[in-house]
């Protein structure tokens, strides 16, 4: 898949991924307070409800006292034991500090600190009355066998604490209720907010997995696809090169067997030919002696087509066939060097071109130039197709100089990382720009030609580079001398061998 | 052995022309040894091993082979006169045009006594021939169980 689709899918995953993950973290911190407050008001809840249980367990002690007075006032009142008084005496100052301690606890709730409050007066009425008794019990006992009973004071009072007790009591109970309710209700919130919050965070934490077990499965998938992919492609470049290769041998075969073929016919072209020269010399020489024995014989024309035209005809047939074999020849040779098996080998690249240098010394002198060899890297590759392009370059060089300067060739080399390019470099007549192709083709040259030559040196140097799977380009102008560049691999490997 | 008996001149060889041209030079030489000449290997070979006058029946010979013949290659005849008991001393003078160096060592493996290549040039090529003429003038023709 393209990169740029890759790239997106990717982003995209992470943000849905990013995104969820978000979500996940924000719901959880949504439940931790929904959690806290929940957990907050049920304990608000709870401690009112233990107030509310307080109170009323503060109201029914109350009222337990209320009795104990009115019992004890009413036992007085029928026998005035002294055990009656220390009765009422107990549960009125129990009466009085549950009275305080039930203020306390109703602070805030103006209603039954009303009812309280008549309570209070409602006792201290009585204190008063008990009081009196207590100080004067004969007077006390007059008026109470004088009075109904019921309509003592002492006795209304107590049952008027009562039913305000029981009142209190009765709205404490409703408290209760309500209060039990709200700590109920609190719980279902607190379970609801939590549920639901649980039940998202694991719905989001779910998606997040689903997402990132997808988005890997893709991924895998994708890598599959990818592997397939590059291991098709190995293969179709292994068949593409095993095409290639047997495409090549058959056009080097094709090159062998037609040029050889084609000297067959050029041998009887040629062999017929000095046959004719011979045949003509006979001629030539029995009218000679005609001639000369009978003049009056002699035949100017029948002389002339024996002494010159079929000496140029055949010259021209002896000199075209005779090319013709040498194209034949250099088409053979590029055929041969092309089935060659390269051996690759280290080299020695400034010894092999200074061995060069030395087997064209007699050239050079002969044209005037000089030859300058200067450090090359060594090179992993086949020795006799780099000797052949690298003296077949030092002689095109020595051969097209410039009569205008002595000639100066200069071999050198430098490595560019796993190439090594070796230069060429002569001072000659140069190369126009239009003819840099040109010169590389096949029996093509460029420039004037006054050099032997049959345009096959460059295109076999093409050839050689290409099979030490090299380049070679020049860098020229017309009389600026010329710049041919090698460039090799530094270690040779043949594709050819792998087929 | 029969002392006087001349050495037959087999010639295989495809192309009228060289062989015209190989005759004419062979003549112009001076050798009058009489030619044979088969343009085809299986003629050649049927000449060769079964004819009554052929070598191997009524030995002894010389042969010339061209290496491109239209229904084998020369090699393989080359291969079986040498391998074969009573023509193995046979002369084999591989003419053809072929300078390929794998080719000629090859010849030379199987037996063959003289390579010349067929050069365009005919100055050279006539040179050749005068050279087989001198060759032939000289070559002992091997004793044959006869």
């Amino acid at each position: 898949m393209p990169e740029s689709v890759r790239r997106k899918y990717e982003r995209r995953g992470r943000r849905a991924v990013a995104a969820l993950l978000a979500l996940g973290v924000v719901m959880l911190a949504v439940a931790i307070v929904a959690a806290t407050s929940t957990m907050g008001s049920i304990t608000h809840d709870t401690e009112e409800v233990e107030q509310t249980l307080q109170r009323q367990a503060a109201i029914s002690r109350l009222t337990t006292y209320n009795e104990q007075i009115a019992a004890g006032h009413r036992g007085f009142l029928i026998q005035p034991d002294p055990a009656f008084t220390r009765v009422v005496i107990e549960a009125t100052s129990a009466f009085r500090s549950e009275e305080e301690e039930l203020e306390g606890l109703l602070r805030g709730a103006q209603a039954q600190e009303e009812k309280l409050q008549r309570i209070k007066q409602l006792s201290e009425e009585r204190n008063q009355i008990i009081e009196a008794m207590f100080s004067d019990p004969a007077m006390a006992f007059s008026r109470a066998r004088e009075l109904d009973f019921s309509r003592d004071r002492g006795v209304v009072i107590t049952q008027q604490i009562r039913i305000l007790a029981e009142t209190m009591s009765k709205v404490e109970e409703d408290e209760l209720v309500r209060r039990n309710r709200a700590q109920l209700a609190s719980l279902v919130q607190f379970y609801v907010v939590g549920g639901v919050a649980l039940a998202l965070l694991v719905t989001v934490l779910l998606a997040a997995v689903i997402l990132v077990l997808r988005y890997n499965r893709d991924l895998t998938l994708a890598q599959r696809g990818l592997r397939e992919a590059y291991e098709g492609l190995e293969e179709a470049v292994e068949t593409r090169t095993a095409e290639l290769t047997r495409a090549n041998q058959e056009i080097q075969r094709f090159a062998y067997i037609v040029s050889h073929d084609l000297r067959s016919p050029l041998v009887n072209v040629l062999g017929f030919t000095s046959e004719l020269e011979e045949a003509r010399k006979i001629l030539l020489a029995h009218l000679t002696s005609l001639y000369a024995e009978h003049p009056e014989l002699r035949d100017r024309d029948a002389l002339l087509a024996v002494e010159e035209d079929l000496p140029e005809a055949v010259g021209f047939i002896r000199a075209s066939t005779e090319k013709m074999d040498r194209l034949i020849n250099s088409i053979l040779e590029l055929s041969r060097q092309g089935r060659r098996t390269l051996a690759p080998e280290r080299l020695d690249m400034s010894e092999m071109v200074d061995g060069i240098a030395a087997s064209l010394h007699q050239l050079a002198e002969d044209a005037g130039a000089r030859i300058v060899v200067k450090p090359i890297p060594d090179v992993e590759s086949d020795r006799i197709a780099l000797e052949q392009i690298l003296s077949n370059l030092v002689e095109n060089a020595l051969k097209y100089l410039s009569p205008e300067r002595s000639g100066l060739v200069t071999i050198e080399g430098h490595r560019e990382g796993d190439t090594v390019e070796i230069d060429v470099i002569d001072n000659g007549r140069g190369i126009a720009p239009v003819d840099h192709e040109r010169i590389f083709e096949l029996f093509r040259r460029a420039g004037t030609q006054d050099q032997a030559g049959e345009g096959i040196g460059l295109a076999n140097v093409r050839a050689l580079a290409y099979r030490l799977g090299g380049t070679i380009e020049v860098k020229s102008d017309l009389d600026q001398g010329a710049r041919f560049r090698l460039s090799l691999p530094a270690k040779f490997s043949s594709w050819e061998a792998k087929t | 052995m029969n002392a006087h008996q001349t050495v037959g001149i087999v010639m295989i060889e495809d192309d009228e022309g060289h062989a015209r041209l190989i005759e004419k030079n062979i003549r112009r030489a001076g050798i009058t040894n009489e030619i044979r000449h088969f343009t085809d290997g299986t003629t050649a070979l049927e000449y060769i091993f079964n004819a009554p006058e052929g070598p191997a029946q009524n030995g002894p010979a010389m042969v010339l082979l061209d290496l491109n013949l239209p229904d084998m290659s020369g090699t393989q005849i080359l291969e079986k006169i040498k391998q074969h008991e009573k023509l193995h001393r046979t002369p084999v003078v591989v003419l053809t045009t072929t300078d390929d160096k794998v080719e000629i060592d090859r010849c030379y493996d199987l037996g063959c006594n003289v390579y010349i290549t067929k050069p365009v040039n005919y100055e050279s090529f006539a040179d050749a021939i005068r050279q087989l003429g001198l060759f032939l003038s000289v070559i002992q023709v091997p004793d044959s169980d006869q």
